[in-house]
């Protein structure tokens, strides 16, 4: 399945670039703040000058007052590794809109912004743990490999968010920024999967895919609800009351997934399918800060 | 929908049914439609929090529910009858037979052959098991059983109308259990009927004029003329003009054209002077009549004969004498008697009868005589003591003497006993509590009358019935041909192993009982009982209002009813309740349902 972005959105998205609250440990040179000082624009402190520093640095000024070299110190800029986590879990396939395929838009729309910035985008697949990864990418001439990876993906397994986080982050990774794009419908429960992120420092942007199907059930009467991952059942005789109820607690599960990220300083953005997507991305992001 | 509650093995059947029927419905239930969800993570938390029943026993609770609603249905429609009753599938139909169901409706059939047929429809509505006791309303059942439904259908088939006025459902059967009562009446003679029994009208109204009196008098002042009385009722919704036709034996015949108002009656005098006597008739012509049988009516008409009464009597009281010229028919010829004595040397044959208050003759007289205040003499009965506030103790009223008299307020302040008669040509009229006789009748060669005490020492002349005694007298003493005034139905003749004829010369079929005879005169005629000394004529006619009256019926609300009605009318009882126990149970299985409480 391809994913498409149309041409003026993709013009729209080039004036944006991805923001991240915290620096940035990458290790080429970009455009965001890093904990390292070399030769960004931003002061930053002064040291002793050692022989070998780039003498370009000298505070002149200093050493006519103290007779002294000192060293004057700049933020350096480096490349921002943003890791895209895309569920391809069987619940994104559910449904009449297709959670998966607003997922991979969503994805390629971010991964664009971070490619156009020359920071080092990474999109990984994942369900009951990592299935597929794209290797870190940098460039726009990536873009394509990145939407080849995208349209790859399938729906499969069930969702195991803790697995994929434990398993992608148990290798060396930069840190950077987390972007996870779910239905977070994982019967372990967000949270410990979040705790793992959290352990490793990571920026975090949570984008929850619902569909009106998830949101709003139609169907009434009696049914048996079948589970699209594990294919468990459920016999309910669904009355407007119980109806209602699911409602309460499918708005509480959202706002339990908000309230845990906004707790931590992460971003949340609540990403309903039927949303128009190019508002979505131009406005809503925007809003939450992470786009700039 | 059957019209009768089945038999408790149809009942029981029924409901197994019903109950299998609701388990197959809920086990052939569809399966629920499946549907896919992204998960059912948040689909547990909240059927968790509102499932309070386990599936299986809100299954159950179901089921129950619905069982119990169609087993009341079911049983209600069915009716398995209350308390002893239940189950024992007898019916009771009450088929009224009064007279009034003689009436033609407009389709030209009688009240009571409607009756019929919806007693008919009515048992073959019932189940084939069902036992059906037929009960009229005139006793001609004599003893009504239960039967199966083909018998009593020919029961039914073979009632007759009676002639009661005064039909009745019997008190006995509110006693049997049964599961349905049905009275088909068209309720004017019979009136409301028990309140638990169903209604069954056939009534329909109908034009009728009718006959409710016909009598005959002197005219007063004159013996020799004679007038007949005649009340015509009108009981149909219009106004009607017909014609009085009053006819006898020879070619006397008198006709009048009357009209009467709705509802109401007219009294009219005809003058029967030319009419010598004998049997009468008066009939009424009318295009559209729906009851004949009071159209016309019967009278026999007594002899234009002068009946010379002679009273013989020393005192000055002319109280007996009023009272005899009174008499129809009677002249009257008052003397002493000393002058008694003179005139039967002179003239012995100037006298029809004799009156004699308190003094006889030493010798018998020439002609019949009646004799108050008796004393003893030769031809007559001895005294045999005494007598003062006697009590009496039993009055012959079969005789004609004493016929249609009562003598029970009759106090005798002195009198005398006399001698029980020994020969069977003499009756005693007047028997006292001890056996002891007052007073006389002899029906020998010669005819008397005998009173052991006079008017004067008793209130007798000062009862209602003192003057009727006379006229009994007279026209006994007289040999007036006797005349009985009866209405249909079962008539009886003062004398046993009568012979009864009826206006066409056929015997009519007589039982002969304690005395007495009786025979069943099924329509208004003019009779003639033979067995006595003399002819008795019979005149057996309606004249009763009532009857006449067709269209006064007691159950007007179900003139419209037919057999398919009639299941309609069932009583309220156990089939409402049930069907009410269903509503509810039906409603709570609806709430239950919607509140996810049953499936």
């Amino acid at each position: 399945m391809s994913v498409e972005l149309s041409e003026e959105f993709l013009r729209q998205l080039e004036n944006l670039a991805l923001v991240t609250r915290r620096p940035v440990a990458g290790h080429l040179r970009g455009h965001h703040r890093s904990r390292r000082t070399g030769t960004g624009m931003v002061f930053t402190d002064y040291r002793p000058y050692s022989p070998g520093d780039d003498t370009r640095n000298l505070d002149w000024g200093t050493y006519m007052r103290l007779d002294r070299l000192i060293l004057r110190l700049f933020e350096e800029e480096a490349d921002l590794p943003i890791y895209i986590f895309v569920d391809v879990s069987k619940s994104m396939g559910v449904g009449g809109t297709d959670k998966l395929e607003f997922a991979r838009r969503f994805a390629a729309a971010l991964a664009y912004v971070g490619l156009i910035n020359h920071d080092r985008v990474s999109v990984i697949a994942f369900a009951d743990g990592v299935l597929s990864e794209m290797p870190a990418r940098r460039g726009k001439n990536q873009m394509w490999r990145t939407l080849h990876f995208l349209e790859k993906l399938t729906p499969q397994g069930s969702t195991s968010l803790q697995n994929a986080f434990r398993k992608f982050f148990g290798a060396k990774r930069t840190r950077g920024m987390v972007i996870v794009t779910s239905d977070f419908l994982d019967r372990a429960g967000f949270e410990p999967a979040f705790q793992v992120i959290r352990r490793f420092g990571h920026d975090v942007f949570a984008a929850h895919i619902i569909s009106p199907e998830d949101r709003e059930p139609s169907f009434g009467d009696d049914v048996v609800l079948v589970d699209s991952e594990d294919g468990s059942s459920l016999k309910a005789h669904l009355t407007p009351e119980l109806l209602d109820s699911y409602r309460k607690g499918f708005a509480k599960y959202c706002s339990e997934i908000e309230a845990f990220c906004r707790s931590h300083g992460w971003g949340y953005l609540r990403a309903d399918t039927d949303a128009p997507f190019e508002q979505l991305m131009l406005r809503a992001l925007r809003q939450e800060g992470l786009l700039r | 929908m059957n019209a009768f509650p089945l038999s408790a093995l149809v009942v029981g059947g029924a409901v197994a049914a019903t109950l299998a029927a609701v388990m197959l419905l809920y086990l052939l239930r569809p399966p629920a439609r499946h549907f896919f969800v992204s998960s059912n993570l948040i689909w547990q938390k909240v059927l968790e929090a509102t499932r309070r029943v386990s599936d299986r026993w809100r299954w159950w609770l179901s089921v129950l529910i619905a069982s119990v609603a169609c087993v009341c249905i079911v049983l209600a429609v069915v009716r398995p009858g209350t308390e002893g009753a239940a189950g024992s599938g007898k019916a009771i139909i009450v088929v009224d037979n009064a007279p009034t169901m003689a009436t033609r409706t407009g389709s030209g059939a009688q009240r009571f052959e409607l009756a019929k047929d919806r007693a008919v429809d009515l048992i073959n509505d019932f189940s084939s098991a069902t036992q059906v006791m037929v009960v009229d309303t005139q006793r001609r059942l004599v003893t009504p059983a239960f039967e199966s439904r083909n018998k009593a259908i020919e029961t039914v088939l073979s009632l007759e109308l009676g002639q009661s006025f005064q039909p009745i459902v019997p008190s006995a059967i509110a006693s049997i259990p049964a599961e349905g009562r049905y009275v088909v009446t068209d309720g004017v003679l019979l009136g409301l009927p028990p309140s638990d029994f169903v209604t069954v009208s056939v009534f329909e109204a109908a034009p009728n004029l009718g006959i409710t009196a016909f009598d005959f008098q002197n005219v007063p002042g004159d013996p020799a003329q004679r007038e007949a009385f005649v009340e015509v009722f009108n009981a149909g919704s219009e106004p009607v003009t017909t014609e009085v036709v009053i006819s006898g034996l020879g070619e006397q015949r008198v006709t009048r054209k009357i009209s009467i108002e709705a509802d109401s009656f007219a009294g009219h005098t005809f003058d029967l002077s030319d009419f010598p006597g004998g049997p009468i008739r008066a009939a009424l012509t009318s295009a559209r009549d729906g009851y004949a049988d009071d159209d016309i009516a019967y009278g026999y008409l007594s002899s234009r004969r002068i009946v010379r009464v002679t009273l013989v009597t020393r005192s000055d009281s002319d109280y007996l004498a009023k009272s005899l010229s009174a008499q129809p028919r009677v002249r009257l010829n008052t003397v002493s008697p000393r002058r008694y004595m003179d005139q039967v040397v002179t003239s012995p044959n100037q006298t029809d009868i004799f009156v004699f208050d308190r003094f006889v003759p030493s010798e018998p007289p020439s002609a019949p005589a009646l004799l108050i205040g008796a004393r003893s003499v030769d031809w007559l009965p001895a005294r045999a003591g005494t007598a003062s506030f006697p009590e009496i103790a039993s009055a012959d009223t079969r005789h004609s003497v004493l016929r249609d008299i009562s003598l029970r307020d009759l106090s005798i302040e002195q009198g005398n006993y006399l001698q029980s008669p020994n020969d069977a040509s003499t009756t005693v009229l007047l028997r006292t509590s001890d056996e002891k006789v007052l007073a006389l009748a002899h029906d020998g060669a010669m005819r008397w009358v005998l009173l052991g005490f006079d008017v004067a020492s008793s209130n007798f002349g000062l009862l209602a019935g003192f003057p009727l005694f006379l006229g009994n007298s007279i026209n006994w003493l007289a040999d007036e041909p006797e005349i009985l005034r009866e209405q249909p139905g079962m008539v009886t003749v003062p004398f046993d192993d009568a012979r009864v004829y009826a206006m066409d010369g056929s015997e009519v079929p007589v039982v002969t009982v304690d005395g007495r005879s009786f025979f069943d005169a099924t329509r208004p005629g003019l009779y003639t009982a033979l067995g006595s000394d003399r002819p008795l004529r019979i005149t057996v006619n309606l004249l009763e209002r009532r009857i006449s009256n067709v269209n006064q019926t007691a159950v007007v609300d179900e003139t419209e009813a037919d057999a398919t009605d009639v299941a309609d009318q069932l009583p309220v009882g156990l089939s409402a309740l049930l069907l009410m126990l269903a509503a509810a149970l039906l409603f709570i299985e609806w709430l239950t349902y919607h509140r996810r409480i049953t499936v």
